[in-house]
């Protein structure tokens, strides 16, 4: 925190504030590339289906190349696993998406879609259709719950932001630290130091 | 165009560095809201945020460095006060009062997509690659900032308060984005910083205007007589001295140092 910042007066109750009541799970999905199914990324809470959007892009859209991201309410989702009971979403025959996931542990990724009227049916289509390869869990999820960027939105940055990686981080130091050792005469105890660090 | 002629580039430096001042100290003020956000989606988003304003900062100092010839780094951290083409809004604490960020962002971002917008129709081609890139990203910037100010202004009577509160203390500072900077006309008739398709300054008031008439906020801005002089001329407010003075402290140690 910014020592400019020490002196201020915090407002009593105003950190603490708590965020509760209104927020509501989704899941998330990423597209990585054009032809490329979408797949699980991970979670946001969020006020509405927009914020959701907005989080999930800060999120889980940046940070690599990414062209469209799918939001869905946890309620809109059933699957085969205790995580989520089947939904109950009811009504005329729709599209719902279908996420398998091939091993405990791996991702879901969106295999394809199925045609029903209720989420049980859905799942029970899906595992037909999806299971045979020995899927270890399924999702499913009416398309019509499902909100999406849209094509053109900016979802990953331009600028380089490695930094924010450990990868990039630790990249960035031993370059700098090449950068000094090439330049400058250190005594083999430094050397060595550095060789053992990076 | 790629070649520019002699007589513009102090005035492509002016804007460049009006751009990218105000970008660096909203992304170096933003930082320090890691951590303190009001939920940890808008911690992380808002920690984001700030990150991009200043690799905007950063990709506008290095083309205002090869006519500047200063290094970014030296631009960024080396610069006095008066050297600083930044507006007083920017300069501004904000107290830990997230509405007071949040509207900042609002009245910034809206204004800097704008700007980038112009620069992005810019005759000399170097400078519209950079800006139609970063274009792009800002309107990120603006979509989120709407929409935090359209549901805190619809929200609980509490979080309308604030907001308004904030809206009142920034709405006659935020004006001052617009002084033009030196050379502003001299580019803006090269085609450089091409004339906007309609009035700044309206544009602006309409874009911000429609959010938070929407959001049942109250709003009023006027337009600063063309006489008043400020941060895009190196007159800043008491605040930005201790502002660099911390955010430089490290480079002043050793200047010559390579990061």
């Amino acid at each position: 925190m910014s020592k400019l910042r020490q002196d201020v007066e915090l407002v009593e109750g105003e950190i603490e504030s708590p965020a509760e009541g209104d927020f509501a799970p989704y899941v998330i999905f990423t597209r990585l590339t054009d032809n490329g199914p979408h797949i699980y990324a991970g979670w946001v809470d969020a006020v509405d289906d927009a914020m959701a959007l907005q989080f999930a892009r800060e999120h889980y859209g940046q940070d690599q190349e990414c062209v469209n991201i799918w939001a869905i309410p946890q309620p809109a989702l059933s699957g085969t696993e205790t995580a989520f009971p089947t939904s109950d979403v009811e009504g005329a025959v729709r599209p719902f998406e279908v996420f398998a996931q091939s091993k405990a542990g791996g991702q879901h990724i969106n295999v394809g879609s199925v045609e029903a009227a209720t989420s049980a049916d859905a799942l029970l289509r899906a595992r037909q259709q999806f299971g045979d390869s020995g899927a270890h869990s399924i999702w499913v999820a009416p398309r019509d719950r499902i909100v999406a960027t849209k094509k053109g939105d900016v979802i990953w940055r331009y600028t380089s932001q490695d930094y924010r990686m450990a990868r990039g981080y630790s990249a960035s130091v031993r370059e700098k630290w090449q950068k000094i050792r090439a330049e400058k005469d250190l005594t083999e105890y430094e050397r060595d130091d550095i060789e053992e660090m990076f | 165009m790629t070649q520019l002629a002699e007589n513009l580039t102090a005035p492509l430096v002016e804007l460049l560095l009006s751009v990218a001042d105000d970008k660096l100290m909203l992304g170096h003020r933003n930082s320090d809201w890691t951590g303190l956000g009001p939920i940890l989606e808008e911690d992380i988003a808002f920690s984001s945020l700030a990150q991009d304003e200043i690799a905007h900062a950063q990709i506008l100092y290095e083309l205002a460095s090869e006519f500047d010839g200063r290094s970014t780094d030296v631009l960024a951290f080396g610069r006095d006060p008066t050297e600083f083409r930044c507006a007083e809004i920017v300069e501004l604490p904000d107290d830990f009062d997230w509405a007071f960020a949040l509207c900042r962002q609002f009245f910034c971002d809206h204004y800097d997509a704008l700007r980038l917008g112009r620069m992005a129709r810019s005759s000399y081609a170097p400078l519209a690659a950079i800006a139609a890139r970063l274009a792009a990203e800002e309107q990120v910037h603006v979509d989120h900032a709407d929409a935090w100010i359209t549901r805190l202004g619809a929200g609980t009577e509490d979080s309308r308060k604030r907001v308004q509160a904030a809206i009142d203390r920034l709405a006659p500072v935020a004006p001052m984005l617009h002084e033009p900077f030196e050379g502003y006309d001299e580019l803006e008739s090269a085609g450089i910083y091409p004339r906007p398709e309609t009035d700044m300054f309206e544009a602006w008031s309409a874009a911000l205007h429609a959010v938070t008439d929407a959001a049942g906020l109250t709003l009023t801005l006027t337009a600063p007589p063309a006489s008043d002089t400020g941060g895009r001329r190196g007159r800043h407010s008491e605040h930005l001295a201790p502002l660099l003075d911390e955010m430089c402290e490290v480079f002043r140690l050793e200047p010559t140092a390579a990061w």
